[in-house]
């Protein structure tokens, strides 16, 4: 056994980094933000992205994929979520191992779970390709076994643009028809792995995030001076910030331990007491969710007053991190899916 | 990254595991746990049969007699032995996890030879004498006084200890006592010495938890002699010595804890299928978040272990202080989210023969101490906040009012 990561998972996440570097990212205070193209994308952030390989990461290379595991692909997904980077990236991750014509990156794919009832599409406008996880029968709520995955052209929809996002670098719109007509590209077993390798990786992302949040409201609660101190020596602010790290490294054990598992297809255990994965990606996305809306909220709470402003910045990874926490799966629908196996 | 043993550690488990399959039913029922004796008769049977089968001493060097086990091989065995259900290491708690340690560390080869084979045997039980009525999490300031008599041969010990556990059946015990000047440096001044219980001058008060357990007792020191060749390492390094032991314990403590956590998430889960609490989708999604959070745990437990064994200085990581704080709480939510469940029979004590062990109303009460000792968790988010993530520290009292201030 050795659960720390690999050298080359963390050059890879250092590559990741370096590239989101290069490139303007919300939420830093003094900075520009990206200039955002079409459906809310930064085109050239994407365009690099792509060259790195972040796209066909899972893919094998006999197929035009870098042929690495989930474990590689939260270590990006964690640098992405550091970076705010802004996009369907998960989508178009989640798409390509299904259909390799991905891999590259020269598309962009979305996708939306109708199965839980969610209309709302993001990126629109950006899109080259939607898939829909559906109900095979049309219901609104699908079966076990029952769904299957539908590429759908996003031109041929009708979809209505939300004015105002609560997320204002994420575009939404609502949509307006049902049924939806495409092609089918995957089964049930297929529309199951997209969902739970996207609770993975949106997991990977709000680690990210957590992590960076606490970063920003230790460096803040260093040099920020009240009552003649830094107000990180009040043990009231640094229990704050102590929690952050404890809620972003427990989260990332829990993601790292979800991607191994679910890397790790051999049937026969060693005996170890292992986790069944699905299980895994689910306390993985629980953890990933309260770090980064809690770490939010208490990077907010340590900045005081400029906090809750625009120019801080900090307002648009509350919004990221509550959005996310609505995306592959609620913190309920995942303690319904522990609950079950236990 | 990854979690599955390798060979050796796999043969290492079927061993230990086909080894507990033929112990562990040759074993008594557990005695009483109010009942000091037998205990001790239990528990030292069961660290011979250890030792027998060379598992005494798993993570101690082999040179004193240890196995050398690495920190997964020392995981794999909290892990298997809980699983099977093995004692837990009881009485000897202090002598293997504590005061072993240190004296293989520091102490001299005269000392060693003298007590590391008797510990390791089960034969000889330690008690701890750090803590005391005003030094707590600030225990740097313990004041018990030790003096050299006119001889020079013995220091001579008088104050209060207090949380010292298994006192009643201990033959010796780890003391810090301050040697220097009493408004000295604090850290300074302290030295480590050996005391054998039977010196006259020792006299234990129990101390019942609000369990109702008496594992724990003040211990009051009066005109103690303890030779000065009990001293281990130099007068006034006591502070040192007495946290060499933190860093062997190479983030595998609390294992056992969070196996046996996550079995009992399993039979809440049973229990409340079976009396129809479980319709209750909240005490369901409570149950399930708990087993997320010690899911997570169980992560961090293995990533500990994983940068101590493979880390550079062989040290866990920030991970501990942060394990031992959510594991804490988390273990709290646990007895009381099993309470829930119980409903009405949380209030009755369901264990005839008082070995509190697992039995809920006593697990919840024990809980209690969880974010308390070993470091409380307010002081864990100071580790966390000052060590880990350099947040300054809060200026200290002494400091405040040499400045002149004072508030």
């Amino acid at each position: 056994m050795d659960f720390r990561p690999t050298e080359d998972q963390l050059a890879l996440a250092g590559a990741v980094r370096d590239v989101l570097g290069k490139h303007p990212r919300p939420g830093t205070p003094g900075e520009e933000g990206p200039e955002p193209g079409a459906g809310g994308v930064d085109v050239a952030l994407w365009r690099d992205l792509a060259e790195l390989g972040v796209f066909g990461l899972r893919v094998p290379e006999d197929a035009g994929g870098l042929g690495l595991g989930h474990a590689e692909a939260v270590h990006v997904f964690e640098q992405l979520g550091r970076g705010l980077a802004t996009g369907p990236y998960t989508a178009t991750a989640l798409a390509a191992p299904l259909l390799p014509e991905y891999a590259s990156g020269r598309h962009r794919v979305g996708l939306s779970d109708l199965t839980s009832g969610a209309c709302y599409l993001e990126h629109l406008d950006a899109l080259d390709a939607l898939l829909v996880v559906e109900a095979v029968d049309g219901e609104a709520h699908a079966f076990p076994g029952h769904s299957q995955v539908l590429r759908v052209e996003p031109i041929e929809l009708r979809a209505d643009p939300v004015p105002h996002p609560v997320d204002p670098c994420v575009p939404l719109h609502r949509l307006s028809q049902k049924p939806l007509r495409g092609e089918i590209v995957g089964d049930a077993a297929a529309a199951d792995a997209l969902l739970r390798e996207g609770a993975l990786l949106t997991a990977a992302y709000q680690v990210g995030m957590a992590a960076v949040l606490t970063e920003r409201a230790v460096a803040y609660a260093k040099q920020r001076a009240q009552f003649g101190r830094a107000i990180g020596s009040f043990q009231a602010v640094k229990h704050l910030c102590a929690d952050m790290f404890a809620r972003a490294e427990l989260a990332r054990a829990a993601v790292h331990a979800a991607a191994v598992l679910l890397d790790d297809d051999r049937a026969d255990g060693d005996g170890a007491d292992l986790p069944a994965a699905a299980t895994a990606v689910s306390a993985a996305k629980i953890l990933a969710d309260d770090a980064a809306v809690g770490n939010a909220r208490a990077a907010i709470q340590v900045h005081g007053g400029m906090g809750c402003t625009w120019e801080m910045g900090l307002h648009y990874f509350l919004k990221r991190a509550w959005a996310l926490s609505l995306a592959y799966g609620r913190a309920a629908e995942h303690a319904d899916l522990i609950s079950e196996a236990l | 990254m990854q979690l599955r043993d390798t060979p050796a550690q796999q043969r290492f488990r079927e061993d230990l595991r086909a080894w507990l399959r033929t112990v562990l039913p040759t074993l008594d029922p557990q005695p009483s746990q109010d009942d000091w004796q037998a205990r001790r008769a239990y528990d030292s049977h069961w660290q011979a049969l250890l030792h027998q089968a060379g598992y005494a001493g798993l993570n101690w060097p082999a040179e004193y007699g240890g196995r050398g086990a690495t920190p997964t091989e020392h995981l794999i065995f909290l892990e298997e032995s809980e699983l099977a259900g093995a004692p837990y290491v009881g009485v000897n708690f202090v002598g293997l996890l504590h005061a072993g340690p240190t004296l293989i560390a520091e102490a001299s080869p005269e000392q060693r030879e003298r007590h590391i084979p008797a510990i390791l045997r089960g034969d000889e039980i330690w008690c701890q004498g750090f803590s005391e009525p005003d030094a707590g999490s600030d225990l740097a300031a313990l004041r018990t006084r030790a003096v050299l008599d006119r001889t020079g041969d013995h220091y001579v010990v008088t104050g209060r200890k207090i949380w010292t556990s298994h006192a009643e059946v201990a033959d010796f015990c780890e003391l810090l006592v301050r040697t220097g000047p009493p408004d000295g440096p604090k850290h300074q001044g302290i030295t480590w010495l050996i005391m054998a219980m039977d010196t006259p001058g020792i006299t234990l008060r129990p101390l019942m938890t609000a369990g109702g357990s008496t594992e724990f007792s003040e211990m009051i020191l009066e005109d103690v002699r303890i030779p000065v060749a009990n001293r281990v390492g130099a007068e006034g390094d006591g502070w040192r010595i007495a946290m060499v032991t933190f860093a062997f314990e190479r983030g595998t403590g609390f294992v056992s804890e969070v196996v046996w956590a996550r079995r009992r998430l399993a039979e809440i889960a049973a229990l409340a299928r079976e009396n129809a609490t479980w319709e209750d989708s909240e005490i369901r999604r409570r149950i399930a978040r708990l087993a997320a959070e010690f899911d997570a745990l169980w992560a961090l437990v293995k990533r500990n272990v994983s940068e101590a064994e493979h880390g550079a200085g062989g040290v866990p990581g920030p991970g501990s202080s942060v394990f031992k704080l959510r594991f804490s709480e988390a273990r709290q939510h646990l007895d009381d989210l099993h309470a829930e469940v119980r409903g009405r029979e949380a209030l009755a004590f369901d264990d005839e023969h008082f070995t509190y062990d697992g039995e809920p109303g006593y697990e919840r009460l024990r809980s209690l101490a969880y974010t308390i000792a070993a470091g409380t968790s307010q002081v864990q988010r100071n580790i966390i906040g000052e060590r880990i993530l350099g947040l300054p520290k809060e200026p200290s009292a002494t400091a405040a009012a040499a400045k002149g201030g004072g508030r």
